[in-house]
């Protein structure tokens, strides 16, 4: 998630200044993401020198002058162009849990059956209080967290469902022949003889 | 406390020749008050052992008991008042009798137990009411949406403040949303007015509403899992900043 | 628990709306369904309405002249000589006065000048004026009563006017008689008239006397008794007085024609138990269906906590809707019914009622009666499949599919309804009266039999319908046999209709034969000489012996026989018709049908002694046999009479009668009347000629009409083939409810099979093919129904025709094939004209609803 193009999404609407920026971003996307004002600064500072931003100064009465950040032409091109990148999740091909399980496959001290149970435990765990955050949050006023907690309840939902599928495949899993490794042909590989065919 | 208990459960269709066992040996205790989620692959007995708690079905061999009384030793006709007074039940499909209206089929438990029909009919109403369906009282099954005619079965499970509801897959033929509101109601008859409840589900979404949940394969229970309460919310706060920010 | 007691209500009430939701949710079946219910209902109740309201009115015409405290008349019926019994009872304590009456009612032929206007019957009373005013006071409105000495001079009923307006005071009007016209001048008119009676004249006794050829004879005793008289024990000691010949306020033997009557209706009301029947087999039918279309509904009532109890009480509680709904709107028709029968009597037989009219008597036993039948059918139908519904188990309600659809039928059926058959065939087989258990017994083991059969029948008659339904012809076999015993029990109503088709042309044919042959012996002569009706003579007043010696002093005429009547009881009390003919002139014109022997032992037999010849009926009505002596009550006392033979006639045949000869009549029952002249002429003579001549004769005796014997006979035959064709009427009204049935079926099947059918059209059924499956399955069941009711018909026609011959009647039997064809051609039209609506309506079904039905 980019700071950055939070900043440029804000300013689209009107020019402000970096203090007020820092306020809002926190308010408009949800309370959990705290974002630092000096991170605030900071990418403003960078998009000044990309020419995506730039600022007015704003005199005042008692205090250093303001800088009333706005949006430029560059920096609308780029806003628009992220809006228009679709966010790709990464797959979980890494999996700590996939490791686990087919570890256990191997034949060891825990049975792969428990293994799969454990992991479902802490996944409905955690889907149950999920679950209950979702009870207690108000959709009306806190919609942006509403939908993460869904989104939330949805991936564990998915991974449980993932569990559920390998519980039901276990016994063509145990009979899961690991593919050796083919030794490595040592010296200079041997020129095969062309043969023909007997069909 | 417990309020419904198993004794080597056991049922087995099909004849001698072709054993068909549905649910095997199991012994469980329901606590009062208990949201308890069965679920498992299908086919693997949790419809049959529901039944069997509810006195649908009668088991091949072990015993359930509600409180003191002992189900299989009951005739047909106190299992039929027990079923109207001490259960209530919901299912997935052909809940309602589609004659009758919504008033009248929450009532109709109430009825069939004698109580006059003036008085009956006004406990469905309420009853209609606390699943929010107060302005749906005089319509037919078949002028709900699945989701209202399943708040209704709710109503009529609830009207005569059973020991247990049971329900079977009650969301199983419902979207989303609709599946929500009844769970939703269903934890709120848990939490507000203290019922104990039984569930059936395929859903893991809706599993992770219950207090607890077991699991069944091939007949047997093969895990118990009781759900902890809400002490790791800040845990997972934290999880979800960083999934978002990551 | 008591609430459950103290509610009971509340769970009815319930149920009751539930029931009725139900029904209207299927408004067609329920309809269907009903209406055989509203059918036999409706026929029971327009006959007990009709019945009593018919019999009260005889009742009325018969006594409604007694204005003395009692009346007493011979048993027989028949008159006697005064002296004795007027000296016997005259001498009883607490009697003030009696007198000796002679009356008889009797219709009027349709003259020409119209002697009385428009009356068409009437009681003509001879009554001795000095003693008749000691027990009767009349009250005149004009005029004078009779006086001792009058002699022509009659008193009418004021309310005569209205029939005949020119009659008054003074005037004078031709009466028949056995001596020819007679003529009478009126002298007075009474003030009093029962309405519906036939109008009373009033003559002298010895005018009476002479008009009924009964000089000396009275037939009624009419007493006064003191005022204040203990009337049971005064009528105790006059009976005591007069003897067992005698009997008290009892009416004459018109009773004769009610009993006639009640034979008619007697027919309808078995057809309206038939309709009963046949409507309790669609309720049955209906239900079974109604339990498995709803075993989710009524699993759900289960499992949230109903007893077996409760729901067989559902499943009784909508049976008895129906049954009330049915019952209620057969009143409604058979009121209507009734007062549509009344109405046709009043036009067609004001013989009997005279002027007024009959009206229709509500009878609140006949409505309770025919209600209770009614509701009785509906619930003993429902009832077994209410509890088969009781039996429905919780889990029903939450299995998606129905694997216990296809029924079995039980191999039990096949065995008892065999063994019920075999039976039944053993019964027809000895021939005796047991033949007519026989045949009812056979239908009954169709019936049972019937499930067991669809499967083979089904297989058996499907080849025959591969010409026409190549393809359809095996789905249609395939849905019938899932439900045997729905489809056995549309078969047999069917069956139970066609049956009745084919024993009825079975029936109609043995019966023309036997009439045939009867009418020979009756139609031999030339001429025939006929009164105003044939088979209820006590109306008639026949002729002296005048009439028959003018005829046979014709020149054209070669032998005259004659036949007299009288009517005469068994010692205990059943009424016999007494023929009395003369054994050489009969002969000559005449005969009889002998069981045994010859015609002309007969004749010979009747020429001596007491003999007497009975017709079948007769002997069987009062249990003897041929070679028997019996008692017969007559106008003189009890006779010995000897059973001589068994003898039937054409006019005699369905009735208790008996032969006697002319001497032996006048003797006992004072009677020389002839009733009825047959004619042979010279070989040579001209019959119109002698017609011509003969009925001359006949304008002094217009209560005779002059045929032509083969003509005549001619006529009749038309006249009895028109009542048989009324007898397929009959058939034909049995025929609705087993049409009903089949429509029923069919209606139901394609109902259940919605959804398949759905899935049929889905993948690429085009309408034509549904309709013709369901138009295949009529046909299926048709031709099941009509095998099934050839056979029992046949068994049923062979049995009553073996019963009818133990009762005398030998009939020749007859093979219906005529019947038999026609049996077949009206099952299979009835069914494809039952399978047009649900085959329509199967064919138009919406295929995404119908994939959604449930
Ligand atoms: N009425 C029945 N007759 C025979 N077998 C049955 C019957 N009902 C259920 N079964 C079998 O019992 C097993 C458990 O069924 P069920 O309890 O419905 O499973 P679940 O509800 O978990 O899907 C299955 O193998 C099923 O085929
Ligand atoms: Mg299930």
């Amino acid at each position: 998630m980019s700071v950055k193009h939070a900043l440029l999404a804000l300013l689209y609407h009107h020019p402000q200044h970096g203090y007020e920026l820092g306020r809002q971003i926190n308010a408009v996307v949800n309370t959990e993401w705290d974002v630092k004002l000096g991170q605030v600064a900071s990418t403003l500072a960078r998009l000044k020198d990309a020419n995506l931003v730039d600022y007015e100064v704003e005199p005042t009465d008692d205090a250093p002058d303001r800088k009333v950040y706005f949006i430029t032409d560059e920096g609308r091109r780029e806003l628009e162009s992220w809006y228009l990148t679709p966010e790709v999740r990464e797959y979980r091909l890494g999996d700590a849990f996939y490791i686990k399980l087919v570890l256990s496959l191997l034949g060891g001290p825990v049975s792969p059956e428990q293994v799969l149970i454990t992991q479902r435990r802490e996944l409905f765990q955690q889907l149950h209080e999920v679950t209950e955050l979702l009870r207690q949050a108000d959709a009306r006023t806190q919609l942006p967290w509403v939908l993460l907690l869904e989104s939330a309840t949805m991936h564990l939902d998915a991974d449980l469902r993932w569990i559920e599928m390998c519980e039901a495949r276990l016994n063509d899993l145990k009979h899961y022949d690991p593919p050796q490794p083919t030794p490595k042909p040592r010296g200079r590989p041997r020129r095969k003889l062309a043969q023909p065919s007997e069909s | 406390m417990s309020i419904v208990h198993t004794e080597s459960l056991t049922k087995v269709y099909g004849d001698v020749s072709q054993p068909i066992p549905a649910v095997r040996d199991v012994n469980l205790t329901v606590e009062e008050g208990e949201f308890l989620a069965i679920m498992g692959p299908s086919g693997s007995g949790k419809s049959t052992l529901l039944y069997m708690l509810g006195g649908l079905d009668k088991p091949t061999s072990g015993k359930v008991w509600l409180r003191d009384s002992e189900l299989s030793a009951l005739n047909d006709d106190a299992l039929s008042r027990m079923r109207r007074t001490e259960f209530g039940f919901v299912f997935q499909f052909f809940n309602l009798i589609p004659v009758l209206t919504a008033q009248e089929n929450v009532a109709i438990p109430l009825i069939l137990d004698g109580v006059p029909r003036a008085r009956a009919l006004k406990q469905a109403d309420d009853a209609l009411a606390r699943v929010g369906l107060a302005d749906r009282t005089m319509h037919r099954p078949t002028e709900l949406s699945g989701g209202q005619q399943q708040r209704v079965a709710l109503a009529r499970a609830l009207v005569t403040t059973p020991a247990v509801i049971l329900a079977d897959e009650p969301t199983g033929n419902l979207d989303s949303r609709s599946s929500d509101d009844v769970v939703q109601m269903l934890r709120r008859a848990v939490d507000e007015w203290k019922q104990t409840l039984v569930l059936v589900t395929h859903d893991s979404r809706v599993a992770a509403f219950a207090d607890r949940i077991i699991f069944l394969k091939d007949g047997k229970i093969v895990d118990d899992n009781r759900l902890k309460g809400r002490g790791n919310a800040d845990q997972i706060r934290e999880q979800l900043s960083k999934m978002v920010l990551s | 628990m008591t609430a459950q007691s103290s509610n009971f209500g509340s769970t009815v009430w319930q149920m009751t709306l539930m029931g009725l939701r139900y029904l209207n949710g299927r408004r067609l079946r329920t309809a269907l369904t009903t209406v055989a219910i509203v059918f036999g209902v409706a026929m029971i109740f327009a006959i007990n309405l009709a019945l009593p309201s018919m019999q009260e009115a005889f009742q009325q015409t018969i006594t409604s002249f007694t204005g003395a405290d009692l009346s007493v008349t011979s048993v027989s019926g028949e008159s006697f000589p005064p002296a004795a019994v007027l000296e016997q009872i005259s001498s009883v304590d607490q009697v003030k006065a009696v007198t000796g009456i002679l009356h008889r009612q009797f219709s009027l032929p349709t003259l020409g000048e119209s002697s009385l206007g428009d009356t068409t019957q009437i009681d003509l009373v001879g009554v001795d004026p000095a003693s008749m005013e000691n027990v009767h006071q009349f009250v005149i409105s004009d005029g004078r009563f009779l006086e001792p000495g009058d002699s022509g001079k009659a008193v009418l009923p004021a309310g005569i006017a209205e029939l005949a307006p020119q009659l008054g005071v003074g005037t004078t009007f031709p009466l028949i008689t056995a001596g020819g016209l007679k003529f009478y001048t009126v002298v007075g008119l009474l003030a009093e008239q029962g309405d519906l009676a036939a109008p009373e004249i009033y003559v002298s006794l010895a005018d009476a006397q002479a008009a009924f050829n009964q000089p000396g004879l009275i037939n009624t005793v009419e007493v006064l008794l003191e005022p204040g008289a203990n009337r049971e024990a005064a009528a105790a000691d006059i009976q005591q007085a007069v003897g067992a010949g005698f009997t008290l306020d009892q009416g004459s033997n018109d009773s004769n024609t009610l009993a006639a009557m009640q034979v008619g209706f007697a027919m309808f009301d078995v057809l309206g138990m038939l309709a009963l029947f046949l409507g309790a087999f669609l309720i049955f039918n209906t239900f079974r269906t109604v339990v498995v279309e709803r075993r989710h509904d009524l699993g759900m009532l289960r499992a949230v906590g109903a007893t077996r109890r409760q729901i067989t009480l559902l499943i009784v509680i909508e049976s008895l809707i129906q049954g009330l709904i049915g019952t209620a709107i057969g009143l409604l028709i058979g009121y209507l019914m009734a007062q549509g029968m009344i109405s046709v009597i009043n036009v067609y037989a004001t013989d009997f009622f005279h002027r007024g009219s009959l009206s229709l008597q509500f009878s609140l036993s006949g409505l309770l009666g025919a209600a209770a039948i009614g509701l009785a059918t509906a619930l003993i139908a429902g009832y077994w499949p209410a509890r088969a519904a009781g039996k429905t188990a919780p889990l029903e309600a939450l299995r998606p599919a129905t694997p216990a659809n296809i029924q079995r039928a039980a191999r039990w059926s096949l065995i008892v309804g065999i063994g019920i058959m075999l039976l039944a065939v053993l019964l027809l087989l000895t021939g005796n009266q047991g033949a007519a258990g026989g045949a009812v017994l056979f239908l009954m083991g169709m019936v049972v039999t019937a499930p067991a059969l669809v499967i083979p029948v089904a297989r058996l008659i499907s080849p025959l319908l591969s010409f026409g339904f190549a393809r359809e012809g095996d789905i249609a076999r395939s849905n019938l046999v899932r439900q045997p015993g729905r489809a056995a029990i549309t078969a047999s109503t069917l069956m139970i209709g066609l049956a009745t088709l084919v024993m009825i042309a079975a029936m109609v044919l043995s019966f023309a034969s036997l009439i045939n042959s009867l009418a020979d012996v009756n139609f031999s002569s030339d001429l025939i000489l006929l009164p105003q009706s044939i088979a209820v003579y006590d109306n008639v007043i026949g002729a002296d012996e005048n009439l028959a010696n003018r005829v046979r002093a014709l020149p054209e005429v070669q032998d005259v026989g004659t036949m007299r009547y009288a009517s005469a009881a068994t010692a205990d009390g059943q009424a016999l018709q007494v023929m009395g003919i003369d054994p050489n002139e009969y002969s000559k014109v005449a005969s009889f049908t002998v069981n045994e022997g010859s015609p002309d032992a007969a004749f010979a037999a009747l020429g001596s002694g007491r003999n007497a010849l009975f017709t079948a009926i007769a002997l069987s009505t009062v249990g003897l046999k041929v070679g028997d002596d019996f008692m017969l009550q007559t106008a003189e006392g009890p006779q010995t009479y000897h059973v001589a033979g068994i003898a039937n006639d054409l006019f005699t045949f369905k009735i208790a009668a008996i032969f006697i000869s002319q001497t032996n009549l006048a003797a006992d029952f004072h009677k020389t009347e002839d009733i009825m002249l047959m004619i042979n002429l010279a070989p040579d003579a001209d019959k119109q000629a002698a017609l011509v001549d003969i009925q001359t004769i006949l304008t002094d005796y217009p209560q005779f009409t002059a045929h032509l014997t083969g003509e005549y006979r001619d006529e009749l035959a038309n006249v009895t083939s028109g009542a048989l064709i009324l007898m397929y009427g009959l058939a034909f009204l049995i025929l609705i409810p087993a049409a009903l049935g089949l429509l029923n079926t069919l209606t139901i099947n394609v109902l259940e099979r919605t959804r398949e059918i759905g899935v049929v059209r889905a993948v690429g059924g085009s309408r034509t093919q549904v309709r013709r499956v369901v138009t295949a399955e009529a046909l299926l069941l048709g031709i099941f129904g009509a095998a099934m009711g050839v056979l029992a018909g046949v068994a049923m026609s062979y049995g009553f025709i073996a019963a009818f011959g133990t009762v005398g009647w030998e009939m020749p039997y007859f093979f219906p094939v005529a019947g038999i064809i026609a049996a077949v051609i009206v099952g299979v039209l009835l069914a494809l004209f039952a399978a047009v609506l649900p085959a329509r309506n199967a064919a138009r079904l919406d295929i995404i609803r119908a994939l959604q039905y449930e």
